[in-house]
């Protein structure tokens, strides 16, 4: 859509993985696109664009776990991508007796849910909501934590792109675009998931 | 306790940094507060205080309400949708009507200059087509920031400025269907053909529902519903979250619904009335000041000092003052204003601030403007308001205050009974002669200091006769020995442009009716005495009656007819009567008004039970008391 809108001819991706992205690397892009929280630390190495969503950590558990509170969550054995803000979410909010297992991606982290060596994990909620829809019944949401945070796109520092990039956001989000492309590829129940999971009461 | 027991007790005491609502309100309102006085001290406008104080606590500033926050923002654009319902409501449409053809002359040069220079701007720049009309849209409409200080002048009832406040109708309606083409255009999906349908029909819908269906609902709420203050207030809250509401369901910006809103209410809250006074302290208080730290909090100084922002404001500066200047030129030459007229008119229209920044804000929001755009809009706001204060406060002396300000016959009604029971024919009444005029009535309690015991319950009572009535008034008191000084004293004091005298009876209250006369003798306001019982205005007649000639006798018949038009509209019947007791004749429903040469002539005509009468006063008619010391010499 951004491309589009842009009216450029050609689009090339590159995957970076998340840590190092957030690290500052990212490999001659000129926007990057991975659910990333604009934090102050984050911010001395890349420049992001306005918000493209507010959303709250959820709690992504196997099928048979349940949260019923503050003391559950902490007894839990949890685990979260490396350098994401759910390391430190985990840490200060939940605050587990186990300390936190970091994951180099996605899918190294749900195989370590699958197979018991923890016991949750934390995406943003539309993120969460399509891996629970996707796992054909193994695992669930369980929780959303009462700080939702903002989700902007990452520019290399010193980009002369942001205000273009901010506009094209700032329109998507009017004309529905971001709601569509929501729906499209992460469900349709993702979109109003957020009045429906449950709030966890944290440390804070 | 040992010595030693407060240090571990110290120690384990926590202090967190704030965060959460109350942090946010509390830095939020601390800037509300300090911002204006601020630049005040500086000679600068307060508004300015809140854009900066938004600045200092947002996200580019010290990050104190983050990127993230979504409370202000919503709140912002609930002030956002405010400040526009008030824009429309405050607009003053009785003077549109007096000037309309020098208002719409002037409306549509001062309109016309900017927005093309605007949308000319816009293309030399490459941007879209919507975003250049936008942007002309934006730097043709106005506010009238600098109205109190002109009206302070006395220059309210000047016909220059009368244009200029009424043009600001015509500018920022049409600055607002302008915005609401181009993000209908811009949200709305389809061919530019459906686009267009689809924001034709918007409009007429959302004018039918505004100006046609809400002012009924917001009348008959007001009536059944608003016995209430606070109630009133919220049904007013109501009717532009509403209309804002509509316009968005027809994928119209809020804000064109939320003014639309105002205009529909203007008539139903007059600017000097109570609810008006509610709407503007909340409005100034929390509202809009909120809007503008919002606004504040978007502007990056990182963009603002770019060469492209102060190139783009630049450019706003001349096309916005630029086009106000050439149209303020044209009213001096084409239309008759004279020199010094026609530059307050430029200092009156040149100030931007309201529609400006709701349409800058609209069009960041939807991605037509980046962030230089609206801090050039920024720039261009701060420096309209210094040249437009700089203007008016030269020009303003310069112009001849009009010699006798003529207001309107519904403009301050003062309706004046002795029971509150007596009141509520006489706030109806009212209520019609002063809808025309976006007027208020205003009800007074005449007692003797022996009854002002009591006073408190029937105070209480006539306010609730106003609401029954429609109408929204806190009545005053007036304790007096004298009914016709007192009732003088009062009209005088309220710059009342009728009085009305409500009784049931001349016969139980014949006093009454003679300090009628006295008043009407003494002073230069109409006087009418509203007599009988009717649930309900419905049949209005006029009657002519044996009327002395002379001027005052020919006021009283003109007033007669005046104010049978506003009982009863267009369908007013017209007879003759020659004797004085006609109102004995009258049948149940029948409301009649009439000029009288003398109210004893009256005194024992009651109107029967189920009918009513206006009786017009003559100006200075000679029938009184010896012994009223008020209208003495005769």
């Amino acid at each position: 859509m951004l491309a589009q809108r842009f009216e450029m001819h050609a689009l090339r991706i590159e995957i970076v993985k998340f840590h190092r992205l957030v690290g500052g690397n990212m490999a001659g892009a000129d926007v990057a696109l991975d659910l990333i929280t604009p934090t102050a630390e984050r911010k001395r190495k890349l420049q992001f664009s306005t918000a493209y969503l507010t959303d709250a950590p959820t709690v992504v558990v196997r099928r048979g776990t349940t949260i019923r509170d503050l003391a559950t969550a902490q007894d839990l054995r949890w685990g979260a991508i490396r350098a994401t803000t759910f390391v430190e979410d985990i840490q200060t909010l939940v605050d587990p007796d186990q300390p936190v297992r970091t994951f180099d991606d996605q899918p190294e982290m749900l195989a370590a849910l699958e197979s018991k060596q923890i016991d949750a994990v934390m995406f943003d909620l539309p993120l969460a909501v399509a891996i629970s829809d996707r796992s054909n019944g193994r695992l669930k949401v369980a929780a959303q934590l009462p700080t939702p945070e903002p989700i902007a796109a990452a520019l290399p520092k010193g980009s002369g792109n942001r205000q273009a990039v901010d506009s094209a956001i700032r329109a998507f989000i009017a004309d529905g675009t971001v709601d569509r492309l929501l729906r499209k590829w992460v469900g349709p129940a993702a979109a109003s998931a957020d009045k429906s999971i449950p709030l966890l009461h944290t440390t804070r | 306790m040992s010595a030693g027991t407060p240090a571990p007790v110290l120690a384990s005491i926590s202090v967190k940094s704030p965060t959460g609502p109350a942090w946010e309100f509390l830095v939020l309102f601390l800037v509300v507060i300090v911002g204006p006085p601020l630049v005040r001290r500086f000679r600068g406008p307060g508004i300015i205080g809140l854009i900066i104080g938004g600045y200092a606590i947002g996200p580019y500033g010290l990050n104190l309400i983050g990127a993230g926050n979504t409370t202000v923002p919503e709140l912002g654009q609930l002030g956002l949708l405010y400040l526009m319902f008030v824009a429309g409501v405050e607009l003053d449409l009785a003077l549109v009507r007096v000037h309309r053809r020098a208002v719409i002359s002037f409306g549509l040069i001062t309109f016309a200059f900017p927005m093309l220079f605007g949308s000319l701007i816009g293309a030399s720049l490459s941007w879209s087509l919507p975003a250049a009309l936008l942007l002309g849209a934006l730097l043709s409409s106005h506010t009238l920031l600098l109205y109190p200080t002109v009206r302070q002048a006395g220059l309210s009832t000047d016909t220059g400025v009368a244009t200029a406040v009424g043009a600001t109708v015509l500018t920022d309606t049409a600055a607002l269907v302008v915005l609401a083409a181009v993000s209908g255009s811009q949200l709305a999906g389809g061919s530019t053909g459906s686009i267009a349908l689809q924001i034709v029909i918007g409009l007429v819908a959302l004018s039918a529902f505004s100006l046609g269906l809400l002012p009924r609902l917001a009348r008959l709420a007001f009536r059944y519903l608003g016995t209430d203050r606070v109630v009133r207030y919220l049904l007013a809250i109501a009717s532009f979250l509403a209309a804002a509401t509509f316009a968005e369901s027809f994928g119209i910006e809020p804000i064109v619904g939320a003014f639309f809103a105002g205009l529909a209410l203007n008539r139903l809250v007059p600017n000097e009335g109570p609810l008006m006074e509610r709407i503007d302290f909340f409005g100034s208080a929390v509202f809009v000041p909120v809007f503008l730290v919002s606004v504040g909090m978007i502007l990056d100084p990182s963009v603002m000092f770019e060469g492209e922002t102060l190139k783009l404001a630049a450019l706003f500066i001349a096309a916005s003052v630029g086009g106000k200047v050439i149209a303020s030129v044209l009213a001096h030459v084409f239309m008759g204003y004279s020199r010094p007229q026609a530059t307050l008119m430029l200092g009156l229209t040149i100030p931007q601030a309201a529609a400006t920044l709701a349409a800058t804000v609209v069009g960041f929001n939807i991605g037509l403007f980046d962030q230089s755009v609206v801090n050039a809009v920024l720039v261009l706001i701060l420096v309209s308001i210094v040249v437009g204060t700089l203007i008016v406060e030269r020009s303003k002396g310069q112009v001849t205050v009009p010699a006798v300000p003529s207001q309107a016959i519904g403009k301050r009604i003062l309706v004046a009974v002795e029971d509150p029971a007596q009141a509520r024919m006489g706030f109806a009444s009212g209520a019609r002669i002063a809808a025309p005029d976006a007027g208020v009535v205003r009800g007074l309690l005449a007692c003797s200091p022996v009854d002002a015991q009591a006073a408190g319950a029937l105070l209480a009572e006539l306010s609730a006769a106003g609401f029954a009535a429609g109408v929204d008034t806190e009545p005053r008191l007036m304790v007096h020995s004298s009914l016709a000084e007192g009732i003088l004293n009062a009209a005088a004091g309220e710059h009342a442009s009728l009085v009305l005298i409500a009784q049931h009876s001349a016969k139980t209250a014949s006093a009454l009716g003679t300090s009628g006369e006295a008043v009407a003798a003494a002073t230069p306001v109409p006087v009418a005495i509203v007599l009988g019982t009717l649930a309900r205005i419905g049949e209005v007649g006029l009657i002519e009656t044996n009327s002395r000639s002379g001027p005052a006798a020919a006021a009283a018949a003109q007033l007669a007819a005046e104010l049978a038009v506003r009982l009863g509209g267009p369908r007013v019947s017209t007879r003759y009567e020659r004797d004085a007791d006609w109102s004995t004749r009258l049948q149940p429903g029948q409301l009649c008004v009439a000029p009288a040469t003398s109210w004893q002539l009256l005194a024992f005509s009651d109107p029967p039970p189920g009918s009513a009468a206006v009786i017009v006063l003559e100006p200075g008619a000679p029938w009184h008391r010896r012994g009223d010391a008020l209208v003495g010499g005769a």
